[in-house]
């Protein structure tokens, strides 16, 4: 009999782990499904077959995954872009009033105030024109443009050299002179400031409303909903499992039960590494401020816990939470350890990388990287 | 009658916002209503791959031309509305100007077709 519940939850562990993770996102995706589903069984058609089309439609999930990342990532341009426009038009005013004022204070002739004048406003119209020199340019003036900036950049430590020199009165230079050196400290620093926050302040973000069309396109990630009945069997224990590991994996498989999930996931290994964490690894995890109750929430708002079922049968592994114990035991060889520990299995967990574990503690903000090498000491 | 003709992906790419827009314009609505709006509207010819109208939603909210809000559907359940601000406003009347142009010169050229 067709499940709507678990068709619905496993889908979302399977979005959940293709990169759309935004719980709020998967409840508007839901919605959607939800609504579609109801539409078609009005029609008259069974909810199984209803449930695929929608999910069909709906599209392949690294599809929107990539496209949910395009739409979060495309309006930062906007306010950067702003912000250098600020930070370069104000450094532009500043330097035509403050060299302005120098020339008109100090004792010069009429020769030098002009000329003076004529560095001064060709320096703020330069900075001015930072911001959009990047649509000006053609891609390789501009690559040619930037390699003299960083190259010029150099030249920027020798400033503190010559400011020193000068406060010491060792050298004597004009206030001609001094001023020039400062115009072009400015216009290198500031040429370097777009680069330096990694905006792209010439382009325009992109406004198209891009539509991918649905065609299949190599799936990278296996299809697993429902969990497929060769999976059905038990794990492959390439090494022998220390006491904590094999503990790991009992809760584990109780945590999947108290769920209501009628398989094992990666997020059910990890709460049961965690259960069951104890000595140097429950030190570093403390370490690491990995919160078992804030880490449960954080996968209960991706995945759904549902009633759990009566008649507990024996639980599939997902592939991604088949694939830990596997890498485990590599893990375990690469340290050089005879057994391989519940440490281990986070090891792989970890390494795996984007199954819903590793989803959710992205979520909370861990990176995967610096908790693996942590782990492994 | 001419076969029917499944619009381009790049022409579906090209007017998504502006279809957005124009139905928000005429009130607050959420993405599955806004699909069957579309698909009704064409005769089903325009065919979305569902899920991307969403992020396509979210970027115009970043962009500041619409806003959503969570509110009760009739089922009871939690559903996001999306409604139209000034900003996508001002954006529909600038794409209602450009289509107004293609679709003013496509006229002339294939007026005779129709008289």
């Amino acid at each position: 009999m067709f499940d709507l519940e678990r068709a619905i939850q496993a889908w979302r562990r399977q979005m959940a782990a293709s990169g759309v993770h935004p719980a709020e996102v998967l409840d508007e995706l839901e919605g959607h499904l939800r609504d579609d589903v109801a539409e078609q069984v009005r029609s008259g058609a069974e909810a199984g077959p209803a449930f695929a089309a929608a999910v069909r439609r709906l599209g392949p999930a690294w599809a929107l995954a990539k496209e949910f990342t395009k739409a979060d990532q495309a309006p930062r341009r906007r306010p950067r872009r702003r912000l250098v426009q600020g930070v370069c038009f104000t450094s532009a005013a500043g330097v035509l009033l403050i060299n302005t004022w120098t020339l008109l204070e100090y004792d010069l002739g009429v020769a030098e105030r002009v000329a003076g004048l004529c560095a001064v406003v060709l320096a703020a119209l330069y900075l001015a024109s930072v911001p959009f020199l990047r649509g000006l340019l053609s891609g390789a003036a501009w690559v040619r443009f930037m390699a003299t900036v960083k190259l010029a950049s150099l030249l920027l430590a020798l400033v503190p050299v010559w400011a020193l020199l000068t406060a010491g009165g060792i050298i004597r230079v004009g206030i001609l002179p001094s001023m020039v050196i400062w115009l072009f400290y400015a216009a290198v620093a500031i040429s370097l400031f777009p680069g330096a926050l990694g905006g792209d302040p010439g382009q325009e973000g992109g406004s198209g409303a891009p539509l991918p069309p649905s065609n299949p396109r190599p799936q990278t990630i296996p299809p697993n909903w429902p969990v497929p009945p060769e999976l059905e069997s038990p794990l492959p224990p390439s090494r022998a499992l220390a006491a904590n590991a094999r503990q790991s994996l009992e809760l584990a498989r109780e945590e999947a039960r108290r769920l209501g999930h009628d398989f094992i996931g990666t997020e059910h290994v990890l709460l049961g590494i965690l259960e069951s964490a104890t000595g140097s690894l429950a030190a570093v995890l403390q370490n690491r401020g990995l919160d078992r109750e804030a880490l449960r929430r954080e996968i209960e708002r991706l995945v759904a816990p549902l009633p759990p079922r009566a008649n507990p049968t024996a639980l599939p592994f997902t592939p991604r939470a088949r694939r830990a114990p596997r890498l485990a035991g590599s893990e375990a060889k690469r340290l050089k350890r005879p057994v391989i520990g519940a440490e281990h299995l986070l090891l792989g967990l970890l390494r795996e990388g984007s199954g819903v574990a590793a989803q959710a503690l992205k979520n909370l903000g861990f990176r995967l990287q610096p908790l693996r090498a942590e782990i492994s000491e | 009658m001419h076969s029917v003709a499944v619009l381009t992906k790049e022409l579906v790419a090209a007017s998504t916002e502006p279809m957005i827009l124009s139905l928000l314009s005429q009130g607050e609505s959420y993405g599955y209503a806004l699909i069957q709006a579309v698909k009704r509207l064409s005769g089903d010819k325009i065919e979305w791959t569902d899920g991307m109208l969403y992020p396509v939603l979210h970027r115009m909210e970043r962009e500041g031309w619409v806003e959503s809000r969570w509110g009760e559907a009739e089922n009871g359940r939690k559903r996001k509305y999306y409604s139209l601000k000034q900003g996508g406003r001002k954006a529909l009347r600038e794409q209602r100007a450009q289509w107004a142009t293609v679709s003013g010169v496509f006229r002339q050229l294939w007026k005779e077709k129709y008289v």
